[in-house]
């Protein structure tokens, strides 16, 4: 009897301890798939940063490969950080090197790691003067030899261009992320669009609701934001501003009519739904969004554009707090704050052009009176 | 004396200086009646475009008024070859001074009235949120255009005949010269150059290039 | 003697058309001065010279004690004057054009000048570009006496006028002249009027003074004398002998002359010449005969001035 038990134990746990054993097997199989895999993981980061590596050994030959065929030529390339401005006349272009020494500052303060790719290839630029006609190369940028030092820092700016964003970034910021130049006038022109966006939240915003703030900026990626950022009568304007003209779907323009004609806010929600989101009016543009991104990158100094790029699939708002290290409510407060303090300067007429024009007067006046050409003749 | 001067230069300039203060007061209110809408999506923006199209006027009125008034003090004059004024007890800068002070107490009507008009104007509208009324801003700027103008004018035509021919005829060779520059082909741009030295600062005229918003941010 | 207007060595040119050169002339207070002249001569740019409305190119000009231009202001204050052409504005009317003038003068009479106005029947609504040419006239007559001034000068100021006009015009002036002693300058080529009123007579032609003398003494002295065997040098004569023009053919003359006295008939004689005829001019014949000689080439008869 206990031999038969004992066997049928044996006889029960065989398979068990064989599938124990399996499992114990494939466990160490995994286990040992996984080492593999992380070391080929290993490997291969390894092999990226060499290619990286080797890329930019590349990049730096060829930037001293180029240099070298610039001072062969007689191009005197200007070089700051990785930026490499050639101009072919660079005697009439004296504000080169301090324009090259803040677009520079401004790509890294911007991209930071990512800047130096954007100027891999060497800016070429040809200076424009009396009449001169030909351009050496097609890839050069004709530039005026009178050009200021602001216009020459854009050029160099346009000309490197920006990084690639992700489509989901991208949709929600409208273009990629573009360096904030003349802070001043940027600030202003987002100040002109929250007085006049027409948006019930672009109103509250200006009003100091943080809330506002967001619904106006769309951090929220909402698709039906118009819900939340206009009153029905915007809505309607809104309804009235994205009509195509080329609807001829009945039910659409029973609907258009029942919004813009009658009023009824839910025709015109109604109809809202049914377009495309670029069809609708957006109450700040890109500007604003864009001043948005720049005051968290500022926030988030260095690595910051880094960390906004590092997850393409993270919500919008979660990418502004990873990038500025801080959260939404004190980007978006910061954000107003600046923009609140850029109002236009008051119409009114400064000092300098009335004692100007009073000058003029009295210089004028002065030469009347005091002319002793009057006489008959 | 000055009084009299006043007199016959108000029967002189009345008609001109009576439209030019009317004009002077309906323009802004002309320009802030026609703004905004119920269905327009961007209320403010719109707003401030029809604002900013009206802004041509005032410069346009301030230099047609001093222009007008300008060559309506001295018509007279000139056409009795100044014997009457020359024969009179009074220097001769007292005299050009006292018309122009008289000119420039005519003018002070449309200025005024400019000023009642935009105030006015700028009461009786609601202005969406953010935006701003500025009629003493527009109105001093006004004045200044005015001035430039009127005392400009008024320095040509108290002059002789020929100096104020000499200025024409100046002005038509530039003109007549830069068509004839044009038409043989030539990038040569003669006007552009004077044009922006009188117009930007420290031009005269520079007080006409500036910002005539009666409302703004 | 005093004398209200004093013009000396002056010289004026309008480039090559005209030119005053050398003018020297003065007129004595209270006197009244008539300037002579064919239209033409100067005597409209002479008074716009004396009263600053003109620069001379050189020489100097006193009225009233005040140097012109430099002090024409205060000089102007103590002048009235009448244009040749009036020169008021055409839209005010007749009272507004007497409140504008009168706000310029201290020493404006307002009564002198309603009185005026009533003696002249001006209707003081009219408007000054629909009143008629002597009414113009009249009212810039009023206007320069209801100044009250010192020196009145007159350019022309009955010339086109009907001659009842030009007597209402000439009886106020010289009723104010017998009333306050002023000086006039009075500048015409009606000849007869002014011989009727003007102390003193001043020719002007072509720029140039030709005569300035007493009106009595240039009325009385212009003669044509018949003279036989006349001397050829007539310079040793105390009278002035303008033109010599051979008559008949016995060696007779006729001679034009001036400043002439019957007392000085025999110094013709002691010249070796005899007066045949001594003919009377009056004051225009006078004037023509002057000009003509003026204008006569030295080289053939002995000239004016």
């Amino acid at each position: 009897m206990s031999r038969r038990i004992v066997g049928l134990v044996l006889a029960l746990c065989v398979p068990a301890l064989a599938r124990a054993r399996g499992q114990a097997l494939d466990t160490a199989r995994l286990h040992h798939k996984a080492d593999s895999l992380l070391a080929l993981w290993r490997e291969a980061n390894v092999l990226g940063v060499v290619q990286q590596r080797v890329r930019d050994v590349r990049n730096h030959r060829a930037a001293q490969v180029t240099r070298a065929t610039a001072a062969v030529r007689g191009e005197h390339p200007v070089q700051t950080g990785d930026l490499m401005v050639i101009a072919d006349y660079p005697d009439s272009l004296p504000k080169l090197p301090e324009a090259a020494a803040r677009a520079w500052d401004v790509l890294t303060t911007t991209y930071g790691s990512q800047a130096a790719a954007l100027v891999a290839q060497p800016i070429r630029l040809a200076v424009v003067f009396g009449n001169r006609e030909a351009i050496p190369s097609a890839t050069s940028r004709r530039v005026p030899h009178n050009v200021t030092v602001d216009e020459l820092e854009r050029t160099l700016l346009g000309m490197a261009g920006q990084p690639k964003v992700d489509s989901r970034f991208s949709r929600w910021l409208g273009n990629t992320v573009h360096p904030v130049l003349d802070t001043a006038a940027t600030r202003e022109g987002v100040y002109v669009q929250l007085v006049t966006a027409g948006a019930a939240a672009a109103t509250d915003c200006f009003k100091g609701h943080g809330d506002g703030c967001k619904a106006a900026l769309q951090v929220s990626e909402d698709s039906q934001f118009y819900l939340s950022v206009y009153d029905a009568g915007q809505r309607r304007g809104a309804v009235a501003a994205a009509r195509s003209p080329d609807v001829v779907d009945p039910a659409d323009h029973a609907r258009y009519a029942r919004c813009v004609d009658d009023g009824v806010d839910s025709a015109c929600i109604d109809y809202l739904r049914g377009i495309p989101l670029q069809q609708i009016p957006q109450p700040l543009n890109f500007e604003a969004r864009n001043l948005l991104v720049s005051t968290a990158l500022v926030l988030g100094g260095p690595g910051a554009y880094d960390r906004l790029m590092a997850d393409s699939t993270a919500p919008v708002i979660a990418r502004l707090e990873g990038t500025a290290n801080a959260p939404l409510d004190q980007i978006v407060g910061t954000w107003r704050s600046k923009v609140m303090a850029a109002r236009p300067v008051a119409i009114g007429v400064p000092v300098g052009e009335a004692a100007l024009a009073a000058g003029w007067v009295g210089l004028i006046a002065f030469g009347a009176i005091r002319s002793t050409r009057w006489r008959l003749s | 004396m000055f009084r009299a001067i006043l007199y016959q230069q108000w029967k002189w300039t009345r008609l001109i200086v009576a439209l030019g203060t009317l004009a002077a007061f309906t323009i802004p209110i002309f320009s802030l009646s026609g703004s905004g809408g119920d269905l327009d999506h961007k209320a403010a923006a719109r707003f401030l475009g029809h604002i900013q199209s009206w802004g041509i006027f005032y410069p346009t009125l301030a230099g047609t008024l001093g222009v007008l008034v300008a060559i309506g003090l001295w018509a007279p004059d000139h056409r009795g070859r100044h014997v009457y004024s020359l024969a009179l007890p009074v220097p001769r800068w007292r005299y050009v001074l006292l018309r122009y002070v008289a000119g420039l107490t005519l003018l002070a009507a449309p200025v005024a009235a400019l000023v009642l008009g935009a105030v006015v104007a700028s009461a009786v509208s609601s202005l969406p949120v953010g935006l701003h009324a500025y009629p003493i801003g527009l109105a001093f700027r006004f004045a200044l255009a005015l001035l430039v103008a009127y005392t400009l004018f008024f320095a040509v035509s108290s002059g002789t005949a020929r100096t104020a021919a000499t200025i024409l005829v100046t002005i038509a060779a530039l003109v007549v010269v830069q068509i004839l520059l044009s038409a043989a082909g030539s990038s040569v741009n003669i006007l552009m150059p004077i044009a922006n030295a009188l117009l930007t600062a420290p031009g005269p005229f520079a007080i006409f290039t500036g910002r005539w918003m009666l409302i703004d941010v | 003697m005093s004398h209200a207007v004093e013009i000396d060595h002056l010289v004026y040119r309008v480039k090559k058309a005209f030119s005053l050169e050398d003018l020297s002339l003065k007129v004595p207070t209270g006197s009244i001065y008539g300037f002579l002249g064919p239209n033409g001569s100067g005597k409209t740019t002479t008074i716009r010279l004396v009263l600053g409305l003109l620069r001379p190119a050189s020489g100097s000009i006193t009225v009233l004690g005040h140097a012109i231009p430099v002090d024409a202001p205060a000089a102007l204050r103590r002048i009235g004057y009448v244009p040749e052409a009036p020169h008021l504005d055409p839209t005010m009317s007749v009272t507004e054009a007497i409140w504008f003038h009168s706000r310029f003068y201290p020493t404006w009479d307002g009564a002198w000048a309603e009185r005026l106005l009533r003696d002249f029947e001006l209707d003081p609504k009219r408007l000054f570009g629909k009143l008629s040419k002597g009414q113009k006239g009249k009212l810039m007559i009023l206007l320069a006496l209801a100044q009250r001034p010192e020196l009145l000068v007159l350019d022309e100021p009955t010339d086109g006028l009907d001659p009842v006009v030009r007597r209402d015009m000439l009886s106020a002036v010289l009723e104010y002249v017998s009333q306050h002693s002023a000086t006039v300058f009075i500048s015409s080529h009606l000849i007869h009027e002014l011989e009727r009123i003007c102390d003193w007579v001043g020719v002007m032609d072509n720029g140039r003074l030709v005569a300035d003398v007493e009106m009595e003494r240039f009325k009385t002295g212009m003669k044509r004398l018949k003279v036989s065997h006349g001397p050829s040098n007539t310079t040793a004569l105390p009278f002035r002998v303008l033109t010599r023009t051979p008559v008949g053919n016995n060696g007779s003359e006729m001679w034009l002359v001036r400043d002439w006295a019957p007392e000085m008939a025999p110094s013709v004689a002691a010249a070796g010449g005899e007066i045949e005829q001594i003919i009377d001019l009056d004051l225009e014949e006078g004037f023509v005969e002057l000009l003509r000689s003026f204008r006569v080439p030295k080289s053939t008869e002995v000239a004016g001035v």
